[in-house]
């Protein structure tokens, strides 16, 4: 009996990219392929893929972090700081640890206090943004030389392979990524099986929140400083990296690595190639509210008819 | 036959494997008042739930008053003046008990989309007296009342509709001695404005009492009607167990056998919610322990709760070897422990995950090696010798659970835990929606498994499967233990039911 | 003897509801004399009140929406798309009143049944569907302002000339329509009943004959309603609403969610449209206070909405014993 539903997941996102690819082509004359261009895809894939790296552990347990692109800006505030004021050997470990206390807020209030994930990151995004704004206010922050060195091509060669292998070794072969994706599967069946579900949960939101900080220090990098606008809608793209790429929403077995780095530079692919269209802003996020509503259809009716059967 | 005002003809109904009712015959006669006995499983229920339109048969006619009857749905039934107040409470704590008793049929009530509550509370109260059902408080929230009180607005409810067949599904359990009376008092009404009830019911005694005809069912058939007053209590008792243990199937032997070691100690345990109370055993190695009582009795409970689902009110669960007091799930599995809930697709299994992510989750520690490393070579091996131990029948380890039957489903639930060296377990109506060969096979599993010294608590609603497999018995009442019989000559389904009622 | 306890019962909401009344007279009483009597003045509570008209519209109308399970914060972004185009047909097509109110009413419930169906037909989790619709309808409407500002030198509608209602005497007028149409149809109409059993248990609700899909249809056009009357109060009181971006229209309804489930959390000890108004009042009391503190609005401010928001999210669930993703 053929496993249609694993092979649908495997098949879609090569499907989805060589149409992207050949729409694109077509309608930005071959100007998508300019090295520039290029760049900037790849440039942007990077950061999407390493805020993803976190975030792919709570969509494995079948929860929400919305919060990256806030948290972006504020780690990134805070990193941009210690580098001017102090040294630049902190800007990670600041932006990291900014993240984890970020994830760590969100693990307990979803763990402790049975609030819906989606809530509390959802009320984080917006709570976080106007913290970055505030701490803005009275002071511009500027990256360091060494942050902006960060902005090239081997150093994020390097972190992407680094990560990536941790990020993808954790999630397939320890337990804790065994269980993040079982608890997406069943969170009950985890609970009578004697698994601490709740403090595996807290660390996917921790390690979440941690990546988005390393995530924000490349921002830094890019931008030359931190403003009030940094990472103002990352957090979606990171979705739906997640999303074209194949994994499904309610998380579980299905979740995988190489989903993610094939969803990231596809929706980067279609958000570049839009702006390239001279697609205005209004466009791209009817575009990207359209895709997303789609993509999840089709994942979920997937697994709807592999059910029936 | 112009009096039948029910009449049943070859009604069957199966879940799976399970055949629920087979070719069950019934006529109810206009102000008969008929009980429906028999174990737990014997098609009770199932029966009961086809009279009312909650399911519908396999095959069979069911005739009301010499018309067709099909019930697609309780409103259907209603119209055909059948109505039944179900087992399980079904009212909506947040609303009142005067709104409980007529949601969903509010129209009279309704001017342009508002409901005259008042007209509503005044309504049931007219209920309440016409049938002289007490006095429940009508404008209290439900969630606030108590059982017996909701019972009463759940009767209210069926009575409402004024019928001429009324099913009743385990009422007096939920009613107090006081309020035994009203149903006394509305079997007699009924007999003599010639409606009819179906009284369905563990309380044998009271069977007799108030029907004056009974039906017993077993494994799904109908054993004989008989009028009560030509049947005694050992009779009826009789009527309920008698048939014979399949050889092969369970034990052979006929004396407990299991070693002295105590592998688990309950002392005074009991539950918050009060489901257990002040249950104390030991669980030896190489024993199995059954457990046996009525739907209510606790039975279930004690095995979440002893596994830590529950929370605990007083009293102690302690694994004697290391002496360590289980108090959360992962404190039985440190010590070898493990437990199968009765709801297997909702906690015990990931459905749309494949048989080898299934069964390697427990075991996922032991599967683990230097820096965390999950082994996918380990993984297979565990899987795939599970796989073939217990014989799955299925097209490979990455097939995805969820189409599978119940007996395979079952084994994977099982074998995922005894592929573990464990020193207990509790295993919860472990051979519940599993067809016979399926049955068998578990039963030879959980016997190699004691040879081999683990410890068994097995929780389980059918009497014969505890006879046929346990050294001892724990069988409990109302959340009480009432005693605990060795296998031997105690072992017998008289002496059993006759505790556990 | 059961009568009695019935009694005793009722008598328990009494009390209870009075210690909720105690407590909030008390609080507020502490904090005016902390802030020199400015909270009881006629101009602060006319402000405060005239606050508290949109959240409570927008929760009574989420009120309806989410007992069905679906919790759909595209509202915010139908809000000023519906607004926008009822302020469109009222002041630029100068169709006066009746296409303010229809024409915001109309859009409201039909953009409000195109999300709610995203979840219902397609299975697409509700948080999903009201982000993808979300993103959706504020694109709509930044195109739209686009297409307005380049091709007719334009910009989003403003009320100008039909904005009584948004004016003081009509909009407290409105409030206490509303409060009683919610009370009514929540509490006592057969929909209300209906919406109530299937939220609290589908299962027994099916059995009593109630169709969960119908029962969610109404329900929604009822909640949209609610939520188009907010529309049309925001709209006339703060003459336009301009078009967000990024997900920008979630905070705008944040209050009203922080309400709505607030009002969850007394449940017991006031029905929810009760509870919506007074929580909705609440809510704004600590924005006003919060400006009376000199908080700043943009950044401050929106922090306490995000932690207030979590505190309510946990009171509302307190108690709750089950698995939440």
């Amino acid at each position: 009996m053929i496993n249609i539903k694993s092979k649908i997941n495997k098949v879609m996102p090569f499907v989805i990219i060589v149409i992207l690819l050949v729409v694109f082509t077509i309608a930005t004359k071959g100007k998508i392929f300019s090295f520039s261009n290029l760049l900037t895809i790849f440039n942007q894939s990077v950061i999407t893929i390493i805020s993803g790296l976190g975030m792919i552990f709570v969509v494995a347990i079948g929860g929400t972090d919305i919060t990256h692109g806030s948290l972006v800006a504020v780690a990134g505030v805070f990193a941009a700081m210690a580098a001017s004021n102090v040294s630049s050997i902190l800007a990670f470990p600041v932006a990291i640890l900014v993240g984890l206390v970020s994830g760590g807020i969100l693990g307990i209030i979803n763990t402790k206090f049975k609030v819906p994930s989606f809530m509390v990151s959802l009320a984080l995004l917006i709570g976080l943004r106007a913290y970055a704004t505030w701490l803005l206010t009275t002071q511009v922050v500027f990256s360091t030389s060494w942050i902006s060195s960060l902005d090239n091509f081997t150093p994020k060669i390097m972190t992407l392979v680094i990560l990536g292998a941790a990020s993808g070794y954790l999630l397939k072969y320890t337990r804790f990524g065994a269980y993040c994706k079982a608890i997406g599967e069943n969170e009950k069946t985890m609970i009578f099986t004697g698994i601490n579900t709740d403090r595996i949960k807290l660390f996917a939101f921790i390690i979440s929140g941690a990546m988005a900080g390393i995530a924000s220090v490349f921002t830094l990098a890019r931008l030359g400083g931190a403003s009030n606008t940094m990472g103002s809608g990352f957090e979606m793209r990171v979705m739906m990296a997640m999303f074209i790429g194949g994994i499904p929403v309610s998380g579980g077995m299905n979740t995988k690595l190489y989903k993610l780095f094939l969803g990231a530079p596809m929706i980067v692919l279609l958000e570049n190639g839009l702006v390239i269209c001279g697609a205005s802003g209004g466009l791209t996020q009817l575009i990207r509210g359209i895709v997303l509503l789609l993509v999840v259809y089709i994942t979920v009716a997937v697994e709807k008819k592999t059910e029936v059967q | 036959m112009q009096k039948d005002l029910l009449c049943i003809e070859q009604i069957c109904k199966s879940f799976g494997p399970t055949k629920a009712n087979r070719n069950v015959d019934l006529t109810v006669s206009k102000g008969e008042i008929r009980g429906l006995a028999g174990e737990n499983g014997s098609g009770k229920s199932t029966l009961a739930s086809i009279i009312c339109g909650i399911q519908r048969p396999d095959s069979g006619q069911m005739f009301v008053n010499g018309e067709k009857y099909a019930p697609a749905s309780p409103q259907e039934a209603a119209k055909y003046n059948v109505s039944m107040v179900v087992q399980e409470l079904g009212v909506i704590p947040m609303l009142t008990g005067a709104v409980n008793m007529f949601l969903g049929k509010m129209e009279p009530f309704t001017k342009a989309g508002i409901v005259n509550l008042r007209e509503v509370e005044h309504r049931a109260q007219e209920v309440l007296n016409h049938w002289e059902l007490g006095k429940v408080p009508l404008n209290c929230p439900m969630g606030e009342m108590s059982i017996e009180q909701r019972k009463i607005i759940e009767l209210g409810r069926a009575l409402a509709t004024d019928p001429d067949i009324l099913v009743l599904d385990e009422i007096t359990q939920a009613l107090s001695h006081d309020t035994k009376q009203i149903i006394y008092t509305l079997k007699n009404r009924f007999q003599k404005e010639g409606r009819s009830m179906v009284i369905i019911t563990h309380d044998l005694e009271e069977a007799l009492e108030i029907c004056e005809t009974v039906t017993v069912l077993r494994d799904g058939e109908v054993v004989d009607t008989v009028e009560s007053k030509k049947l005694t209590l050992d009779m009826l008792k009789q009527m309920m167990i008698g048939r014979e243990i399949s050889g092969g199937y369970y034990r052979e032997d006929n004396s407990p056998d299991y070693e002295q070691d105590v592998v688990l100690n309950v002392e005074n345990f009991t539950l918050k919610g009060g489901q257990v109370s002040d249950i104390s055993f030991k669980l030896h190695k190489s024993e199995i322990l059954a457990v046996c009582g009525l739907s209510d009795a606790g039975i279930h409970s004690l095995g979440s709760g002893l596994f830590g689902i529950d929370k605990r009110a007083s009293g102690s669960v302690k694994v004697v070897q290391t002496g360590y007091v289980l108090n959360r799930p992962q404190d039985a599995i440190k010590n070898g422990g493990a437990y199968l809930s009765k709801n297997r697709d909702e906690e015990g299994l990931m459905l749309y995950a494949t048989i080898q992510d299934n069964l390697f989750i427990p075991s996922a520690k032991e599967c683990s090696g230097k820096f965390g490393f999950l082994s996918p070579k380990k993984i297979n091996e565990l899987a795939t010798k599970t796989y073939e131990e217990f014989n799955v029948k299925a097209t490979g380890l990455n097939q995805v659970i969820s189409h599978l039957s119940g007996g395979n489903k079952q084994k994977i639930n099982l074998g995922r835990w005894l592929t573990k060296d464990l020193k207990f377990i509790i295993l919860d109506c472990p051979t519940r929606g599993v067809d016979a060969g399926v049955k068998a096979y578990i039963y030879q599993v959980i016997l190699e498994a004691k040879e081999e010294g683990l410890a068994i608590l097995l929780i389980t609603d059918e009497l014969t499967e505890a006879l046929g497999m346990a050294d001892r018995i724990l069988v409990m009442k109302e959340s009480r233990e009432a005693t605990i019989l060795e296998r031997g000559s105690d072992f017998n389904e008289h002496t059993i039911i006759e505790v556990m009622l | 003897m059961l009568l009695k306890q019935g009694i005793n019962r009722l008598s328990k909401r009494r009390i209870s509801q009075l210690k909720v009344i105690i407590t909030l007279i008390v609080i507020y009483g502490v904090l005016n004399i902390g802030l020199s009597g400015r909270i009881f003045t006629v101009d602060n509570i006319k402000t405060v009140i005239a606050h508290s008209i949109f959240p409570a519209f927008v929760a009574w109308g989420m009120s309806f929406i989410f007992i069905g399970g679906i919790i759909d914060l595209s509202i915010g972004a139908n809000i000023l798309l519906s607004a926008n185009i009822g302020a469109t047909l009222a002041e630029t097509y100068h169709l006066g009143y009746p296409g303010l109110i229809i024409g915001t009413l109309a859009c409201c419930i039909i953009i409000q049944h195109l999300s709610v169906q995203c979840s219902v037909s397609l299975h697409i989790p509700s948080w999903v569907a009201g982000l993808g619709m979300a993103l959706i309808l504020e694109a709509i409407l930044t195109l739209f302002a686009t297409y307005l500002a380049n091709n007719l030198n334009e910009r989003l509608p403003s009320m100008k000339t039909y904005t009584a209602l948004g004016e003081m005497p009509l909009m407290l007028i409105i409030w206490i329509i509303g409060l009683v149409a919610a009370y009514l149809l929540y509490t006592r109409s057969n929909i209300g009943l209906n919406l109530q059993a299937v939220g609290n248990n589908t299962d027994v609700a099916s059995a009593m004959g109630i169709n969960r899909k119908k029962t969610i249809f109404i329900a929604v056009v009822i909640g949209s309603i609610f939520i188009g009357v907010a529309a049309i109060v925001q709209i006339s009181y703060a003459t336009s609403m301009a078009a967000k971006s990024g997900l920008g229209s979630l905070s705008g309804i944040f209050k009203s969610l922080a309400t709505v489930l607030l009002a969850q959390s007394f449940e017991r000890v006031a029905p929810m449209p009760v509870g919506i108004l007074i929580s909705a009042i609440v809510v704004m009391s600590i924005f006003n206070v919060l400006t009376m503190l000199g908080v700043p609005t943009g950044t401050g401010q929106e922090m306490f909405l995000g932690a207030i928001v979590i505190v309510c999210g946990i009171f509302s669930h307190l108690g709750y014993k089950g698995v939440e993703k």
